[in-house]
């Protein structure tokens, strides 16, 4: 009974590992979480200034002018769509590919998904003039006008490709969710915590692990999975689209679906990182996050690294080889023009720091990754930059032409976006598991399968 | 009427500008103006100041506010800097920016507003029914004839009035702007007494039991001491009482002075035949036109005329045999100059060698003295080219010269006329009042009379001496040695503060009166609407000092005109046939004010004979090609946006892109760039500019196409008691722009020599709407790359090959088809069907050749369609909203540049990339193909903005309402401009040209009710009322016999950016250029 | 030992009993050491033909399905229907939203086309079987079920973290008390407990505190009715709520509004005595005052084409403007007559509307000549206002037209009658 006994001891200290974070008394949280949460928290706050200033004041706070309809208003909504998809990516595609390796980081990786595209949704609804009005007449509601909705119009696409992506991301976490809190739910009960019991044991719904219960939850997860891998591909498809379909030199490219799908992949493993990392050390997930999975990660950001450094270079050529010139001048323009800082960020960032990872002490030095990790965020946040200001600042009619001038209510809420991101992340790692247990003790299955005959 | 009395007036408005006020300082200080300030505001500095000075001298508060606006920093912040901490416009909408919210200022409840019917409505009175009517407007003793649009008796739109011989039809920016005047607020109320300068109450009443007093008292004087200084002007009227005047009062004096006085083509005139004349250009029927410093569409009293006859000119169609070809000399570009064939930039001093030589070139004899400036190849070349085209086409050619120069240029330039056989195209008409003296001569004898203490009582019947009087004069100063100054005037200004009395003038909207066109035609100035803030006229104001106070206005206008047309109108009562004599009278009198003008009362034309004279000879730097600096040449210009500042409270015109520079809510030393250069000056940097002794503060501009050495400054700017737009110190409002006027010396008044620059370390940001000259090289490039596939543009002999089409040059097929119009309807290039239009398909085109970009026609449409203005700190951030803009662009070098102007507004695309895009659909295709605008449907997700190729798309970024007091009861006036038919747009929505959509559907209603098919012509667009030359023209293009069908089937047609297939309803026509041969 | 185990639970829970509550006796729970165990043990429980009996475990072990004989899931075709139906309802939505209820051109492009439809069309599809696969789940699981038997196991905790159990229900056909423990323990159970659960009175009804939360919230929800109710049926002297007034209410001044710029508080101007507007030259005396040099005009003036069409559209202006006062027929006997007598107005004054066919009155309309009838009609006469600020000249001399017309007819004889069309009159 040795190996029986090791097992359930393994699945034990699965539990009680990740549970531990969730358990563990006030005065035993990190001093760096509550650090963290208190920045984060104040620049959520700084947001939520900044909108409501936003709403009674109008957009004409940030610095976007009559030749930039856009700015960073869109350039944040973008980036932050990116960042969800390494989530959803994790989840659901290395789910089918039967990645073992995903299960230690997949459940916090979904949660950033999920805030992500919460941060995200701010912006396409603030950045309108009448928000009031934006946050109903995009809805295909009857009216007593009766009038609907312009399907033409890629932002209405967006509007239900990021709304399907928000609820679907919710639900698949959810649905991973409910086992492990039935966990929780039953810790608290043996300790006779009867509120947190009560209140988990209502999110667990009553789960009690049935053999039949597994089999139709294995089914349903697995057709999320199947489900949500096209949708994750379509979602930054979708988003660029707004820029696709429109017609502004830089923007009028058909290379946009893909180019940007790797981008997002792109950051938001890096953003996962970057979470995961710390998160690691702080609360003793060694053994669970382990070291070749963060390894396994860093090969990921090469390779869709060098996907998007190969994006860029066709983007050129083509602006180069199509002819039409004045595509051509806004791509000299901008590498060489006014913004070609911005440009040369991009490039630097996106394209030559990922290739660092080639060499392993890179790929397992903590540092040296969250680091390159951040690098590369900025990078990514600069690419959605270039494409939006830089192209709209020198389109057609050279008498439009302007130099984009932010202001300090932009930074204000690129700054608070982040602030909401985090402070929700870290409430989350607080209460809920922070790593799947069961899918953890699924993969660990063999290992410990103890004494069964059975193959 | 709301707080009449000065003391309400005073409480109502220092109480809300207290917080911004301090705000604002605390924003100069903050954004790095060198050494701090310590006063709260301006205005407790200019009270201290005053205080110090005991309430009399003014020179202790200027000084202290000088020191104050010289460490003035740029009007704007660093880069992250927060966009709403601006200045004026924060003090002025402050509040409403911080009200207006999701909520607006409802409350959160319905408004309730009241209908209030008339019991009795008039005949020929129905409510929301415009009516027109014919009246006139005088600017610098220049009259126009206009025609008044009244919304229900308030007057919403001013045009020209199309019936008169010399206006007609369009209009220029000043006329188009001086409705917004009408209903600002700052205009004064209350008639204004000081003692020194302290403020004592006063009243009409009072004010007219001083008119008595006085007349009594130079009544037994003889007019001793008394003195009238009258703004320039030509009413019949005026002048009759002006002479009754001096009847009454022999030894009074009646002066007259005009900052940009054009007496110095009297002078020359006098010089060249022994008498004043006046210069009519005949340009329909020139070939050659030479402008010398002449802005001949810009600022000429007749621009528009001449303006209409030099477009009948250019078009290659209509007269392809008689198209003329203009020469323009000038230091700084004009008007004129931008629509030029062949411009040559030269100082305004060199004008006189240059046309010596041209006339020893015409006699083929004695050469020129010797001016190392004309040495120059190129110079020579064009000289020669010039020469030669005058003498191939004497008796058709016209040399004009501008008011800049001085008088002995304008002999010379008659007398070259009188050589050239122009008597045709240059005609001499007799000049009203030919004897009086100089302006500046005038105004300098009276400085000095003031000083002498001869002068005890000075009305001053408009105009701003105060002001704008040379420099060295110190008018104000001499105005303290006059026991009663009376200053009449539109607002309370720097010369009434200066007064002993300020009279509120009634607008010429609002009272009666009557003025001369420049070709002499006498025009009626009938009221629209009753004085609004009770002021009164020019006239009103005489005749208390004639003793004719309780004579209405009215009559005295009547009997001038019946007098003018040769009409008896006796008193119904006296004698035999008096009655019918005086029906037939009233008849005329209707007539004439139903026309607006007394037919054939133009000048009589002259045929004098040019008498022999010398000319002086050349001084040292005319003699000079290169100058160093200390004797540098200043030219004092018109200001585009003001004029001679009168104009400085007008936000529409302070925020129109001055035509050339692009520059809003400025004025700045436009310096070429080779000279810059050599003075290693940089664009936007501050100067000192020093011209005998006076010194001025002022920021660079570095000018393409300014003659070299030459510093051209636009006066009328900086004014310090302009109201709440143009600058009012003792409010803290910082003056717009820089006061040219403190250079300008009674010698040298229009061009000044010496003039010495000094760079100083400060920057200064202009606020632009086109930016290009100070561009990075690539943008230039692309620019240059560009410019022939958006402005199209072809010389007449290439037109003139059969089967030209503009479109040839396009760069593939494809875009050779789609960019003309009739075969892009016939070949459909799109991967669907296009929807057809069989209804009204309406059009327009606008004609590049026409074009002179005057800007009228940029305020014509911001009038009809409530445009907002948003100030110069959101015009840097390229949130201007005018719906048309001017797009002006150089090409080649930039010393000597080519101009290339482009109106453009909403295309009208056909398949309009716009719609496409907007999720809610706040903006689709009508019928009638245009592309409308649903403003209550618009979220503000400005996807339009960024895919409109032409970027002709506006965002209300904020709340541009921009009087804060808009809800406040001082300026509930300014709510009677708005057109009742047009939405005034709220923060958060898209808005664009329409093609005055609510001017089509007035027609189609009417059309309807008439049961007639709307004709072609009927409907216009303000811009196109506005265009003196008629560049625009709008109709239905389904119609085949229209203007508008057939100028789309010119082969110059071609639309813009067609390759993207937008399909725009709007298309140019190519400007086509008439270069000497030989100049290329 | 298990069996005094057994025991020990059993007392331990008829310790517990209170009074009025009943103990029902759910199923066996036996516990295993690892999967292996649980699988091996499955599949003997599986043999033994039982049905109402389930495994449970930390996690979804391998190869339980099989050994429990569990059939697959329908879920999958639901799943599948629900994306059908997403499709469908996206294509059905652009088609009527832009195609057809609300048909507007944009940019051109056609009304419907496949290709701008794929976008959302595939991400309804997406969200629709999401949805059907999320709750089909928990619906097939006959879930939520917060409250279970097995939880008041003590044991059974660990099932979410280590441990694997197997319960029996009694309710199963070959459930034997003895025999199924027998076969559970066999099948190599460390430990086999028995199931029961005590119903009472206590425990059935609703816990205080979520009582009073459930009794909170309704209440909460309520209130937002409940203020509706009290608008909608209340009246208030004080406009209505309206939040956001963005272009509802204008800066400019509509006719007839407000103004408090002017002393009378108008915003409307009536134009300045003595001013001449466009198209009020009115030169033409004829036409616009019915005078032909000085006297009243016999004629009508040119401008207006004497026609029945003409006379018919001065008809329609006399029923307007006339009848009130002159009565249909034009013999002063309106309404407003009438009514004037039946109030006794007589008495007091009241002038009666003038007869306009009567030749024999003393004030003879038939007589007077155009020019005077348009005259009075302009400017009124007697007590009668004048019109001319509510008619065009043109309808006023429509208006003489029609009267002329009904005189005639008023007063007209045999000899007016065309020959031909006499005989009709007898």
């Amino acid at each position: 009974m040795s190996s029986a006994a090791e097992a359930s001891k393994f699945f034990q200290g699965v539990t009680d590992t990740v549970c531990d974070i969730v358990e563990r008394p006030w005065r035993r949280m990190p001093k760096a979480w509550y650090i963290a949460l208190a920045i984060s928290s104040c620049a959520a706050g700084l947001l939520l200034v900044a909108l409501t200033y936003l709403v009674f004041t109008g957009i004409g706070i940030w610095g976007n002018n009559n030749s930039e309809g856009w700015a960073w208003d869109i350039t944040n909504f973008v980036f932050w769509i990116g960042i969800g998809h390494a989530g959803t990516l994790i989840s659901a595609i290395l789910f089918l590919m039967r990645q073992k390796w995903r299960t230690s980081i997949n459940r916090a990786a979904e949660a950033m998904t999920i805030f992500a595209v919460m941060t995200a949704g701010i912006f396409p609804l603030f950045h309108t003039g009448r928000p009031w009005f934006a946050v109903y007449w995009l809805l295909p509601l009857p009216n007593d006008m009766s009038v609907w909705p312009q399907f033409r119009s890629p932002l209405m696409w967006d509007v239900f490709a990021v709304s399907t992506y928000l609820t679907v991301s919710v639900l698949f976490w959810y649905v991973g969710l409910v086992p492990d809190v039935a966990t929780l739910r039953d810790r608290f009960a043996e300790r006779g915590q009867k509120l947190r019991a009560a209140i988990y044991g209502v999110l667990a719904m009553g789960w009690r692990g049935s053999g039949r219960q597994w089999h139709r939850f294995e089914k349903a997860y697995l057709i999320l999975a199947a489900l949500s891998t096209p949708l994750v591909l379509s979602v930054h498809s979708v988003v660029s689209f707004d820029f696709a379909v429109g017609q502004a030199p830089g923007w009028h490219t058909t290379i946009f679906p893909p180019y940007f799908v790797a981008g997002a992949i792109f950051s938001g493993f890096a953003m996962v990182l970057t979470l995961m990392i710390p998160a690691r050390y702080l609360f003793g997930l060694k053994d669970i996050v382990r070291a070749d999975h963060i390894e396994a990660m860093c090969k990921i950001i090469l390779a869709t690294g060098m996907m998007v450094g190969f994006s860029y270079a066709t983007e050129y050529f083509i602006a180069w080889y199509g002819g039409n010139p004045y595509e051509r001048f806004t791509f000299f323009n901008r590498a060489f023009g006014p913004f070609w800082w911005s440009a040369w960020i991009m490039m630097t960032c996106n394209v030559v720091v990922p290739q660092a990872f080639w060499f392993k002490w890179c790929r397992t030095n903590p540092f040296v990754i969250v680091f390159l990790c951040l690098l590369v965020n900025v990078g990514m946040w600069f690419e959605r930059f270039v494409i939006i200001c830089t192209s709209l600042t020198r389109t057609w009619t050279p008498s439009s032409w302007h130099y984009f001038k932010p202001t300090i209510w932009d930074g204000f809420t690129l700054i608070g976006s982040f602030g909401l991101f985090f402070t929700l992340f870290l409430i989350f790692l607080r209460f809920l598991p922070a790593v799947a247990m069961f899918e953890v003790k699924v993969a660990s299955e063999h290992h410990h399968a103890g004494g069964s005959g059975h193959h | 009427m709301p707080s009449l009395d000065p003391k309400n007036k005073t409480r109502d408005e220092s109480a809300p500008n207290e917080s911004v006020r301090n705000e604002s300082v605390r924003n100069e200080s903050a954004s790095g103006s060198g050494t701090a300030t310590h006063w709260r505001s301006l205005s407790d500095l200019v009270a201290q100041a005053e205080a110090a000075a005991d309430g009399t001298g003014d020179g202790g508060g200027d000084a202290a506010v000088d020191a104050y606006l010289e460490q003035r920093i740029p009007d704007h912040d660093e880069l992250f800097g927060d966009p709403l901490s601006r200045r004026r416009f924060m003090q002025i909408m402050g509040a409403s920016v911080a009200l207006s919210g999701a909520a607006g200022l409802t409350g959160c409840r319905w408004e309730e507003d009241h209908i209030i019917p008339e019991s009795q409505r008039p005949e020929d009175y129905v409510p929301g029914v415009p009516k027109k009517y014919a009246t006139s407007m005088s600017l610098g003793g220049a009259g126009y004839g206009l025609l008044v649009t009244a919304y229900d008796g308030r007057p919403i739109k001013v045009d020209g009035n199309p019936d008169h011989p010399n206006t007609g039809r369009g209009s220029t920016s000043f006329v188009q702007a001086s409705l917004l005047e009408l209903y600002d607020p700052d205009r004064s109320r209350v008639v204004e007494r000081r003692r020194g300068r302290k403020p004592l109450p006063a009243n009409w009443s009072d004010f007219d039991d001083a008119a008595v007093a006085w007349t009594q008292q130079h009544s037994a004087t003889k007019g001793q001491g008394l003195r009238v200084l009258s703004e320039a002007t030509t009413s019949p009227t005026i002048l009759a009482l002006r002479d009754e005047l001096l009847r009454l009062y022999p030894q009074a004096r009646w002066h007259e002075y005009e900052p940009l006085s054009r007496d110095n083509e009297r002078a020359g005139t006098r010089i060249a035949f022994g008498r004043a004349l006046r210069v009519q250009l005949q340009l329909a029927e020139a070939r050659i036109i030479a402008a010398f410093d002449a802005d001949l569409f810009g600022d000429h009293p007749d621009c528009l005329r001449l303006a209409r006859d030099f477009a009948t000119g250019r078009d290659p169609d209509e007269n392809p045999t008689g198209m003329n070809r203009l020469y323009a000399v000038e230091s700084g570009y004009s008007v004129t100059g931008g629509s030029a064939d062949h411009r040559l930039p030269l100082r305004s001093e060199l004008i006189k060698p240059f046309l010596m030589a041209l006339e020893a070139k015409l006699q083929g004899g004695s050469p020129p003295p010797a001016s190392k400036a004309l040495a120059d190849a190129k110079l020579q070349k064009f000289l020669s080219a010039l020469a030669g085209d005058l003498i191939q086409n004497r008796g058709r050619s016209v040399i004009a010269v501008g008011p800049t120069q001085p008088p002995e240029v304008h002999a010379l330039v008659a007398r070259l006329n009188g050589l050239l056989g122009n008597s045709d195209t240059v005609v001499y008409t007799a000049e009203p009042d030919p004897d009086r003296p100089h302006h500046n001569d005038d105004i300098v004898q009276l400085a000095s009379d003031m000083r002498k203490g001869a002068v005890d009582t000075l009305l001053i019947l408009g105009g701003n001496p105060a002001y704008d009087a040379p420099a060295d004069l110190d008018f104000a100063g001499a105005l303290d040695q006059v026991d009663n100054s009376i200053h009449l005037s539109v607002y309370s200004d720097e010369t009434s503060q200066a007064c002993n009395w300020h009279v509120p003038r009634a607008h010429y909207l609002e009272a009666w009166g009557d003025t001369r066109t420049h070709d002499g035609t006498v025009t009626i100035a009938q009221p629209i609407v009753e004085p609004i803030f009770g002021g009164r006229s020019a006239i009103d104001v005489l005749k208390q000092f004639v003793g004719r106070g309780e004579e209405p206005a009215e009559h005295l206008v009547r009997a001038q005109i019946l007098g003018a047309m040769g009409v008896t109108d006796p008193r119904p009562s006296e004698g035999e046939g008096a009655q019918e004599a005086h029906s037939r009278a009233d008849t005329a009198w209707r007539r004439a004010l139903h026309d607006g003008f007394a037919p054939r009362t133009a000048f009589a034309t002259e045929k004098p004979q040019v008498q022999p004279f010398t000319l002086a000879p050349l001084t040292p730097t005319q003699g000079e090609a290169r100058l160093k600096n200390g004797s540098l040449e200043v030219v004092f210009t018109v200001n585009t946006s003001t004029y001679d500042g009168r104009f400085a409270n007008n936000a529409w015109l302070q925020e129109v892109p001055d035509f050339l520079t692009k520059m809003t809510w400025d004025n700045a030393a436009l310096i070429s760039p080779r000279t810059a250069a050599d003075l290693g000056v940089k664009h936007e940097q501050m100067l000192e500019i020093t011209l005998d002794g006076r010194a001025l503060k002022v920021v660079a501009y570095v000018m393409p196409g300014q003659a070299p050495f030459s510093i051209a400054l636009a006066v009328g700017q900086g004014r310090r008691r302009a109201g709440r737009v143009g600058g009012l110190v003792e409010e803290g409002i910082v003056p717009v722009g820089f006061d040219a006027y403190r250079l300008r010396s009674s010698k040298a008044p229009m061009v000044a020599s010496g003039g010495n620059v000094r760079g100083l370390r400060d920057k200064y940001r202009l606020s632009l709407t086109v930016d290009h000259y100070n561009m990075d090289k690539i943008g230039q490039d692309g620019i240059a790359q560009r410019i022939p596939d958006l402005v199209r543009e072809a010389t007449l002999e290439d037109y003139k090959k059969p089967g030209y089409d503009i479109n040839e040059e396009a760069h593939s097929e494809d875009i050779a088809i789609l960019s003309n119009p009739t075969k892009a309807d016939r070949a459909n290039r799109s991967l669907f069907k296009e929807p057809r239009y069989d209804g009204y398909k309406w059009g327009m085109t606008t004609d590049l050749s026409k074009c002179t970009g005057c800007n009228a026609c940029i305020i014509a449409c911001q009038a009809e369609n409530n445009i907002p203005v948003v100030g110069k700190e959101q015009v840097w951030r390229n949130r201007e909203m005018h719906w048309l803009r001017i797009d002006r662009y150089f090409q080649g070098d930039p010393d000597d540049p080519r101009i290339a102007h482009q109106p453009v507004l909403c295309q009208q695309c056909e398949n309009a990339p716009c719609e496409q895009v907007c999720p809610v659909g706040a903006t689709l295709h009508s019928e009638e193909g245009l592309n409308d605008m649903a403003y209550n449907r618009c979220v503000g997700t400005r996807y339009c903005l960024n895919n409109c190729p032409y970027r002709v798309r506006r965002f209300n970024f904020l709340r541009w309402d921009w009087y804060k007091e808009m809800d406040e009861p001082r300026a509930q006036v300014r709510k009677l401009l708005f057109n009742p038919d047009v939405t005034v747009r709220s923060r958060g929505v898209m808005e664009k040209c329409t093609f005055c959509v609510q001017r089509i559907q007035n027609a189609k209603i009417q059309a309807k009710n008439n049961r007639v098919p709307i004709e072609d012509g009927v409907i216009t667009t303000a811009c196109q009322d506005a265009c003196p030359t008629g560049a625009i023209v709008f109709g239905d293009l389904n119609d085949r016999r229209s203007r508008v069908a057939a100028l789309h089937a010119r082969p110059r047609a071609y639309a813009m950016l067609a390759e993207l297939n937008a399909r725009p309803r709007n298309v140019f026509l190519a400007r086509i250029r008439n270069p000497h041969p030989e100049l290329g | 030992m298990a069996s005094d185990e057994l025991d020990n639970e059993v007392t331990a829970e008829s310790d517990m009993l209170l009074p009025g509550s009943e103990t029902v006796f759910y199923g066996l729970l036996a516990e295993y050491d690892s999967p292996g165990a649980l699988l091996q043990a499955a599949e003997q429980v599986r043999d033994a033909g039982y049905e109402k009996w389930d495994c449970h475990a930390p996690y979804p072990v391998h190869g339980l399905d099989p050994a429990m004989g569990i059939r697959s899931t329908i879920l999958p075709v639901l799943v599948f229907a629900g994306g059908i139906t997403g499709t469908a309802t996206a294509i059905l939505m652009q088609w009527w939203m832009n195609a057809r209820a609300w048909q507007w051109v944009a940019s051109g492009k056609p009304y419907f086309s496949v290709a701008q439809q794929i976008p959302i069309a595939f991400e309804l599809t997406v969200l629709f079987s999401a949805f059907t696969a999320f709750w089909g789940m928990w619906f097939l699981n006959k879930l939520p079920q917060v409250w279970h038997p097995l939880f008041r196991k003590k044991r059974f905790l660990k099932a979410s973290s280590n441990g694997f159990f197997i319960s029996v229900e009694s309710q199963d056909p070959s459930f034997r008390r003895a025999d199924t423990e027998k076969l559970l323990r066999e099948a190599g159970a460390v430990a086999v407990e028995e199931v029961s659960y005590t119903t009472s009175p206590e425990q059935r009804n609703v816990p205080r505190p979520l009582l009073g939360f459930i009794l909170l919230t309704t209440v909460l929800a309520l209130v937002p009715f409940a203020f509706i109710a009290k608008y909608r049926t209340t009246h208030s002297d004080k406009p209505h709520f309206y939040i956001v007034g963005d272009m509802d209410f204008q800066q400019k001044r509509r006719p007839q509004s407000e103004s408090d710029v002017f002393a009378d508080s108008r915003a409307d101007r009536v134009g300045v005595a003595g001013t001449v507007a466009r198209g009020e030259l009115k030169e033409d005396d004829h036409f616009y005052r019915g005078l032909v040099d000085g006297e009243w005009a016999t004629t009508f003036p040119p401008q207006l084409e004497i026609s029945e069409r003409r006379m018919r559209e001065g008809e329609e202006r006399f029923q307007i403007y006339c009848t009130p006062c002159h009565g249909q027929a034009a013999a002063g006997n309106g309404m407003i007559h009438q009514r004037a007598m039946a109030v006794g107005a007589g008495a007091t004054g009241w002038v009666q509307p003038l007869n306009l066919v009567d030749t024999t009155a003393q004030l003879n309309v038939v007589r007077q000549p155009h020019g005077q009838i348009f005259n009075t009609i302009s400017n009124g006469i007697r007590t009668m206002p004048g019109y001319k600020s509510q008619i065009p000249e043109m309808d006023r001399w429509k208006i003489v037209l029609y009267l002329r017309a009904i005189q005639r007819s008023r007063n007209a004889s045999i000899e007016d009658v065309p020959p031909s069309k006499r005989p009709a009159l007898r």
